[in-house]
């Protein structure tokens, strides 16, 4: 999977690859759930690709993830990880009748996906082409390599800098148009708060619900993340921590690396079962002040 | 991007003029291949392509195969490309049976990464070169293709063009997969009479050999193994195949 995510980077194309986290390392416990490939969903690739990363609340969340996902692959030709897990996987929920969501995607790409090639008299068509009118006519040139913005191949190192920089100016972009893919659940003036993602949804749901001091952040998008929002958030708070189902606590040192999070303290565990609101009782004893 | 006298612009032009023998109109054609010399094959063709990544070509075009039934799919690469990584996709493309040409560029090096030993490096080479694994045996790559079923398998020489010319018309014609390894020189990390050494070694398959019958097909592949001589001609066209190698012929098998 990663060496394809780091073509479709490469290549410009959309894709949306849909992960649901299970106990690893590798099939570890292949039925139980985790959140253990968040540094490999949003760190992992070869050399310097990055693909939006979202995460998915529940069963009915994953139908407006998976729309989001394709809209942000298709927007900006790029590849893009939606993160599951077999907890959600593995179970079914009632939902409302699908309705069709907002318009189809428009490109806001610097380039095509793929570049056009020379046609036959030599002229490139890419140069008479505005950015996003993807050409559909041979012939037609996609490179896994590096390539020029008119896609044939290159080795050129200035060209290679210029391409990085066009590639991630993407991300840039999506960053900017996805700031408020987050869910705040409870009262928003409540001074405890816990930061989590994906499938704890449904746990702080109930959570907040029987205990009115406690709000949630949950961010839809985990890379790029919407940090702007989760600063303003937790800004409000007494007291925060990150909640999250990995031995390592990957989210909590993702948040690290935006934020000052000394005084938000991790409260984690190894996948296997999904969290309990008894053992989430426990947790926050231990680590609340 | 070849080197002056690499086998590479033979294959390109055999297959450019195949593609003309069949009126393959460019904009109902798409060259995939994965990295490598023979990889950038897809950068001098008129066509829709797709230089992808190392050793997965064949899933790419059978993706694309899948997706554009109208149009002509090939795939090229190099041995290192397709019988090291990409080695264990060509089964499944062959069980699949999707309808592509596979042309394996096969220079027994890694000539674009400088010159490593490949899956059909020769011991003598790998020991003259002080390459590692000098007592691994190449792999033999007819026997392989033919062994997993395919229904189309020729072998041809990068500097016979119209062999070459011949072989490419009739796989690319051929409506399910087909596979043509083509031999060549690495003019750069093999040794220089590298090249000619190969085609001294290439044998015509007899005028009487019935590419319809497998066992023969094996034969001639399984000879590899005990002498010199490099067969080179259509070795299979199975019974699915409407016609053979030589003659435009509706198939005697039963049941066609």
């Amino acid at each position: 999977m990663t060496e394809m995510l780091g073509l479709a980077s490469m290549a410009e194309l959309p894709a949306v690859v849909v992960d649901c986290q299970r106990a690893g390392p590798a099939t570890g416990m292949p039925s139980r759930t985790e959140q253990s490939d968040l540094d490999h969903a949003i760190f992992g690739g070869t050399a310097t690709s990055r693909a939006p990363v979202l995460g998915v609340f529940d069963v009915v969340h994953a139908r407006e993830a998976m729309h989001k996902a394709f809209h942000v692959a298709e927007t900006w030709q790029l590849p893009v990880i939606v993160l599951s897990d077999a907890y959600i996987a593995q179970r079914r929920q009632i939902r409302d009748a699908v309705v069709s969501l907002a318009e189809p995607p428009r490109r806001q790409c610097g380039r095509p996906a793929t570049a056009p090639r020379a046609s036959s008299s030599g002229s490139s068509t890419a140069s008479r082409r505005s950015a996003c009118q993807a050409p559909r006519v041979a012939p037609h040139l996609a490179a896994g390599i590096e390539h020029t913005p008119e896609g044939f191949p290159t080795a050129d190192t200035a060209l290679h800098e210029q391409m990085n920089a066009k590639r991630f100016h993407k991300l840039d972009a999506v960053a900017q148009a996805t700031a408020d893919w987050y869910r705040v659940l409870g009262d928003t003036r409540a001074p405890l708060g816990i930061i989590a993602w994906g499938s704890q949804h449904g746990l702080l749901r109930e959570w907040v619900r029987d205990h009115p001091a406690y709000t949630a952040f949950l961010p839809e998008i985990l890379h790029p993340f919407p940090i702007a929002a989760l600063r303003a958030w937790l800004a409000e708070r007494q007291w925060a921590c990150v909640l999250e189902l990995s031995f390592q606590g990957q989210f909590h040192r993702y948040l690290g690396g935006m934020l000052d999070l000394a005084q938000v303290p991790s409260i984690k565990r190894s996948g296997g079962v999904p969290l309990g609101r008894l053992e989430l009782e426990r947790m926050l004893v231990e680590v609340k002040p | 991007m070849w080197c002056n006298g690499c086998g590479d612009y033979g294959v390109l032009k055999g297959l450019t003029q195949a593609l003309s023998d069949l009126e393959v109109a460019p904009d109902r054609l798409a060259v995939i291949s994965g990295i490598g010399c023979s990889s950038r094959l897809p950068g001098y063709t008129r066509s829709y392509a797709f230089n992808s990544i190392h050793g997965r070509a064949l899933p790419i075009a059978s993706g694309l195969k899948y997706a554009r039934p109208d149009l002509t799919v090939l795939v090229v690469g190099g041995d290192g490309d397709g019988f090291s990584i990409g080695l264990g996709h060509i089964p499944h493309a062959v069980r699949r049976d999707v309808p592509i040409m596979y042309a394996v560029l096969d220079n027994g090096i890694y000539g674009l990464t400088k010159g490593q030993a490949s899956p059909t490096s020769e011991p003598d080479f790998k020991r003259d070169r002080g390459l590692a694994g000098p007592d691994e045996r190449p792999l033999n790559p007819v026997l392989l293709v033919l062994a997993s079923g395919a229904g189309f398998v020729a072998r041809t020489h990068a500097g016979n063009l119209p062999h070459l010319r011949s072989m490419f018309r009739e796989a690319i014609a051929y409506p399910g997969f087909s596979f043509v390894h083509v031999l060549a020189g690495c003019v750069t990390y093999q040794k220089p009479a590298y090249a000619e050494e190969i085609y001294q070694r290439c044998v015509m398959l007899p005028p009487d050999y019935d590419p319809k019958d497998f066992d023969r097909a094996m034969d001639a592949a399984r000879g590899q193994l005990r002498a010199r001589d490099l067969r080179i001609g259509a070795r299979r066209a199975s019974a699915r195949c409407r016609w053979s190698r030589y003659e435009m012929a509706e198939s005697s098998f039963p049941g066609e």
